[in-house]
């Protein structure tokens, strides 16, 4: 008997965007700190982020 | 994706709570979370507290923090900005009807039962004490987030906080490949920051959860 897992939650954009950069200069500037620190990158999977001013219910989901 | 993702944090925007700040926004975002404040850019028009009240209304979830409810050096008055916002977001759930009685919400303070001197009415919320303590909110936010949304496997909050715990250690240079400070992020710029370090730094394990199968 297999054991199902829960998914791994899913990131999320913010809402809106930078005051004061670019989304791209903002992933350059990630990928610039962790190879400055020896750091390799490890891709995460991220959502564009909800229209606000949907519903706020909490989204129930059923089990998989 | 609905705003389900939505999570209004209420809390003091001084320098000195900063670190506290930076904590709440990584652990909201870390859940898989969208982070809102009343800080978040607007088109300049709306008053604040109809700002305020939008941002309530458009989230399932609230992170408060009533610890600066304190006597004020000057006026000998405390600043009650975070219990009314925690107040419309209680009324909200309380008489909002249909979905937004569905809301939840975690309530921090310095100590466990200091809202007994100012504001005894909480008595029944479940208010978690952080003392000032980065870790400890992380640990809310996330233990929190796990009833909220039982159905996803987060990040454990040992592993999540050492993960911010990188992720404040690369910040200055975060910021100073961006031609700024970090006290000079706002808080949309620190929300992208912080998602895009994030989407680059997956948790190392995706721990399964028994309780699941």
């Amino acid at each position: 008997m297999g054991t199902r897992h829960k998914p791994l939650r899913t990131l999320k954009t913010p809402v809106g965007a930078p005051d004061h950069f670019t989304i791209e200069q903002v992933r350059a500037a990630v990928l610039a700190v962790m190879a400055s620190r020896g750091e390799t990158p490890v891709p995460d999977v991220m959502e564009p982020s909800p229209s606000p001013r949907q519903s706020c219910a909490p989204q129930r989901h059923a089990p998989e | 994706m609905t705003a389900t993702e939505s999570v209004f944090i209420n809390c003091p925007f001084d320098a000195d709570y900063q670190p506290l700040f930076r904590a709440l926004i990584f652990a909201v975002q870390d859940c898989g979370f969208v982070a809102r404040s009343a800080l978040e850019r607007d088109d300049g028009s709306e008053v604040r507290i109809e700002k305020i009240r939008r941002i309530i209304g458009e989230s399932a979830f609230g992170v408060h923090d009533i610890s600066r409810t304190e006597a004020d050096a000057g006026s000998g008055l405390p600043r009650f900005n975070m219990p009314l916002e925690l107040g419309i977001f209680l009324g909200a759930k309380y008489y909002g009807g249909g979905e937004q009685a569905r809301k939840a919400c975690v309530i921090f303070d310095r100590e466990r039962y200091r809202y007994q001197a100012f504001c005894s009415d909480l008595a029944g919320h479940d208010i978690m004490p952080h003392a000032g303590d980065e870790r400890e909110v992380i640990r809310g936010v996330r233990d929190s987030a796990r009833s909220w949304i039982p159905d996803r496997t987060l990040p454990g909050s040992t592993a999540m906080f050492e993960r911010y715990r990188r992720f404040v250690e690369s910040l200055p240079e975060l910021a100073a490949g961006l031609d700024a400070l970090p006290d000079e992020l706002t808080f949309s710029d620190l929300s992208f920051v912080t998602a895009h370090w994030l989407e680059m730094n997956q948790p190392p394990v995706a721990v399964p959860d028994p309780a699941a199968g």
